[in-house]
């Protein structure tokens, strides 16, 4: 775990490019540059934001009224007029306090398979919660290949609203082949003013070559908008993503009345380019606190 | 320097002569306004070219085999210059009829003007026509193609008004008012239409009136509407109309008999007649229509589009078919529509461009904004990206001779100033210029994949699930309602995939009491570990359309969509490996026993 976090904090470096223009490398190196100051500032507004004891005392009073009032007064994100910075809701973000891989870097490409078929709808959950983490109040944008559609049902709006992404914040994009998919995200992705770009696809395709990898990863590092790609119905496959994991959904934690409880997931890393050993975590999503929260799983 | 200045002035005579034909050439129709100048504010008198092609269905079919015997080209083409067969029957063609069964018996629906002078009338039995031309050539009546030819023949027309308007059977109304000067006047005008259409190897009548209804009477039932178009001068309409048979009135059977027996042959022995004792004697309508055709009453059409605020043209001496020509026309028509926009204080939400092919093919290719814009750059951009898109590109053929630009919504949008750099501007700005540019990102998305294919979810006040999110265009979301509302410490209780139509589920266990204990859903068997619910949902009785409206696609089972139409309890449903569904139950009328359905998946 503290080798895991001391290797994502030192590997905070986007891929270094080997762009053959060295203009463009500049403008990586720079893109980098801000990418981990921003990080940098960050984290560290968040370590002394909240001291080891105050932060348990936080996790304690969570679940009491006043967390519940001021959760609900903060919702939703866009009422928080201004909501662009990057940091989001520093104070209230225990995983990331506690720097887990899992944390997505902001500014990079990022691939998240389905574990099988059926995990579509958990390893969706799993991006839309990073989506609201990384965005922060900015607009989200999901390229929906028109196959996911069809086979899991339409991103449906007030499911959405529970999980916390704003769907005013949100824009939908179908596209009915993959490399329509691709152009649009990219072209999305262009744009410093979107938060997060989600992309989903269905099934293995030839379209998702190390030529495409690499030009999401370009253009997300140039702009600073992360871009996460998902595959539903297919295999893990080499490419340029910052990191790479396998997500399955994972059995709740029962509510009382052995009601089943908030969306729970195992996520395998596959690879990281920070050089985070792959191990699996079982993650929870809290909605209240927008964040995922480790479970202890033995 | 004698021979300079003969020079300079030589050219400056071309250059005044070139400036001319450019100011003819670029042509703004600011209809209602133009009109209204003209007439020094009094109400206008507005002006109808009435069009009729008496043997379309013949002209059609000449056509469609001379273009597939000749050159195999598209039949979609009007193909105007193409080398179109002269009018003039050729000396063997035999006589060509189209015919329909009317009440059990074939009779002639058109005829070609060679049966017409063989005696051969519209509405004859086929048998009599065989026993007077028995050499006819009998060809089944395809009304749909001939709407389908006169649809292109409109659009290709659109090139002298914007205004126009199909006039069935087999005719078409133009509003001219304020366009005839283009042309240099009316009779000029009438014939240039006229000549477009005999050069498509129509045989066409035309004639231009004050009143729509007196262009058309004119043009079908004046016998020397062939030879040349018929201007009626402003204010003689009355006494031009006047000649005309009763027959131009198309009043019933019955009521056409009652004139002729009385002995009135043509309208003059009617206009001057009571009014009272001819609604009396003929419907309250009568009155009216005598009106309109004699030109006293005003009257208007219904155009095919309705006129656009703003509409630019190049009518081009030679045509263009370089795609780097187009394009830089493309951008002096939103150079000079964005000037006019400013002018006016307004920005254009939805342009389109219109490509007139030489041979009478048009193209037209919309792009929309969801923001009032002004930004000519911008609406370039969209729109080389949507001539990039299209599925059969942009074919120049022969080449472009018109290219216009039509602003076709528009809005107010004030000066608003420009130059600070964004990093000088406040936050809230920023913010703004963010979501200006999320807009600017929705309009290329929406110019590349579709409009349909960018989309916003929108809330709406309803408790059912399938009713309460809808997703809209981007240009078009709207804010409706607001989301529901939701305790903090609850897991999601909807589901973050909506299926359209429930998925039928197959219940293989069930508790005594009810519960689902094992399931079948897409050849996956699943063990329910825990369960929630029921959470009852009603249909809205104050909604819900009678069972034959409800629309009910073919491709799902009726019992799927009937489930969305009776009450339904929800369960939140957790199998052994995590995996959360959004199942119900629900007891369908004519069905055994309840029935369970899938209607959604928790992340």
């Amino acid at each position: 775990m503290e080798n895991n976090l001391a290797s994502c904090l030192s590997g905070t470096q986007p891929p270094a490019t080997r762009g053959a223009d060295g203009d463009r490398r500049l403008h990586d190196v720079k893109a980098q540059g801000e990418a981990l100051a921003r990080l940098k500032a960050d984290m560290a507004q968040r370590h002394a934001v909240t001291s080891p004891p105050a932060r348990r005392l936080a996790r304690a009073t969570t679940h009491s009224g006043d967390a519940d009032i001021s959760a609900r007064q903060t919702y939703p994100p866009a009422a928080n007029a201004g909501a662009i910075s990057r940091s989001g809701p520093a104070t209230s973000d225990p995983v990331a306090r506690d720097g887990h891989p899992a944390w997505l870097l902001p500014g990079a490409l990022h691939d998240v398979f389905a574990a099988s078929v059926a995990d579509g709808p958990a390893v969706h959950g799993f991006a839309a919660g990073h989506a609201i983490r990384i965005a922060a109040g900015r607009p989200v944008v999901w390229a929906f290949h028109d196959m996911a559609g069809h086979e899991l049902g339409r991103p449906h709006g007030e499911g959405l609203a529970d999980l916390g992404l704003d769907p005013a914040a949100l824009l939908l994009v179908r596209a009915r082949t993959v490399p329509e998919l691709l152009g649009a995200a990219e072209e999305a992705a262009r744009y410093s003013a979107v938060g997060v770009v989600i992309i989903s696809a269905w099934g293995a395709a030839k379209a998702f070559d190390l030529t495409a990898s690499r030009r999401l990863a370009l253009v997300s590092a140039r702009s600073g908008v992360a871009i996460l790609c998902v595959r539903i119905a297919a295999a893990p496959t080499p490419g340029a993503a910052w990191s790479r994991w396998s997500v399955r959904a994972a059995a709740s934690r029962r509510l009382e009345g052995d009601a089943p409880g908030h969306p729970a997931f195992s996520i395998t890393l596959l690879r990281h380019r920070g050089g985070a050993a792959p191990a699996t975590w079982i993650l929870e999503w809290d909605r209240a606190q927008r964040t995922f929260r480790e479970r202890i799983f033995r | 320097m004698r021979n300079g200045r003969f020079a300079n002035a030589s050219s400056d005579k071309a250059a005044a002569a070139f400036r001319e034909n450019h100011a003819a050439s670029e042509r703004t129709l600011f209809h209602e306004a133009d009109a209204a100048s003209h007439h020094g504010g009094r109400p206008a008198r507005r002006r109808y070219l009435a069009l009729w092609f008496p043997f379309l269905p013949a002209d059609r079919l000449r056509r469609q085999t001379s273009a597939s015997a000749h050159t195999g080209a598209k039949a979609s083409g009007v193909a105007v210059d193409a080398p179109a067969p002269a009018p003039a029957p050729a000396p063997a063609a035999p006589p060509l009829v189209f015919v329909a069964p009317v009440k059990g018996a074939m009779r002639l629906a058109a005829v070609s003007p060679e049966a017409l002078t063989a005696g051969l009338r519209p509405q004859m039995a086929l048998a009599d026509a065989r026993a007077l031309a028995p050499a006819l050539r009998a060809v089944p009546a395809r009304p749909d193609l001939d709407d389908a030819f006169l649809a292109r023949l409109r659009d290709d027309f659109e090139r002298f008004t914007p205004l126009l308007a199909i006039d069935p059977p087999h005719g078409m109304v133009l509003d001219v008012t304020g366009c005839a000067h283009l042309a240099g006047g009316e009779a000029p005008l009438a014939a240039r239409v006229r000549q477009r259409a005999r050069a498509a190897g129509l045989h066409v009548h035309c004639a231009l009136a004050a009143t729509p209804q007196a262009a058309r009477a004119l043009a079908r039932f004046t016998l020397a509407a062939g030879d040349a178009p018929l201007v009626v001068p402003e204010g003689e309409d009355r006494a031009v109309t006047a000649r005309l048979p009763v027959a131009a009135l198309e009043l019933c059977e019955r009521h056409h008999m009652t004139l002729q027996r009385a002995g009135l042959k043509r309208l003059a022995d009617i206009i001057d007649r009571d009014s009272v004792s001819l609604a009396s004697r003929f419907g309250a309508d009568f009155p009216a229509r005598l009106a309109r055709i004699t030109g006293a009453e005003d009257a208007r059409i219904t155009p095919e589009r309705p006129s656009p605020p703003c509409v630019i043209d190049r009518v081009l001496p030679e045509p263009v078919a370089r795609q780097e020509h187009v394009e830089a026309l493309l951008a002096g028509l939103l150079r000079d529509a964005t000037q006019r926009l400013e002018q006016a204080g307004q920005g254009g939400l939805r342009f389109t461009a219109l490509f007139y092919r030489t041979d009478g093919v048009t193209r037209a290719v919309t792009v929309a904004v969801s923001q009032p814009t002004r930004d000519a750059a911008l609406v370039g951009v969209l729109l080389r990206e949507r001539l990039n898109a299209l599925d059969d590109p942009l074919d120049p053929g022969f080449g472009f001779d018109q290219i216009r630009l039509s602003v076709g919504e528009a809005a107010l949008l004030p000066a608003t100033q420009s130059g600070l750099s964004t990093c000088l501007l406040p936050a809230k700005n920023k913010l703004e210029a963010g979501q200006e540019s999320i807009h600017r990102l929705a309009d290329r998305l929406a110019a590349r994949l579709g409009s349909e294919a960018v989309l916003k979810l929108c809330p709406r006040d309803s408790h059912l699930p399938e009713h309460a999110a809808i997703l809209l265009p981007a240009r078009l979301a709207s804010a409706g309602a607001s989301w529901r509302a939701f305790l903090p410490e609850d897991p999601p209780l909807r589901p973050l995939h909506l299926f359209r139509t429930p998925q039928p589920v197959e219940a293989i266990g069930e508790a005594p009491d009810g519960d689902l204990l094992r399931f079948r859903w897409r050849r996956m068997v699943h063990d329910v570990a825990t369960a929630e619910g029921p959470e009852r949902l009603s249909p809205e009785w104050w909604r819900t359309l009678p069972e034959t409206m409800a629309p009910e696609r073919s491709a799902t089972p009726v019992d799927d969509a009937k489930s969305l139409r009776c009450e339904r309890d929800y369960y939140r449903v957790e199998d052994h490996e995590g995996r959360r569904f959004w199942l119900f139950c629900c007891g369908i009328a004519d069905a055994p026993a309840p029935r369970w359905f899938i209607h959604g998946l928790f992340a």
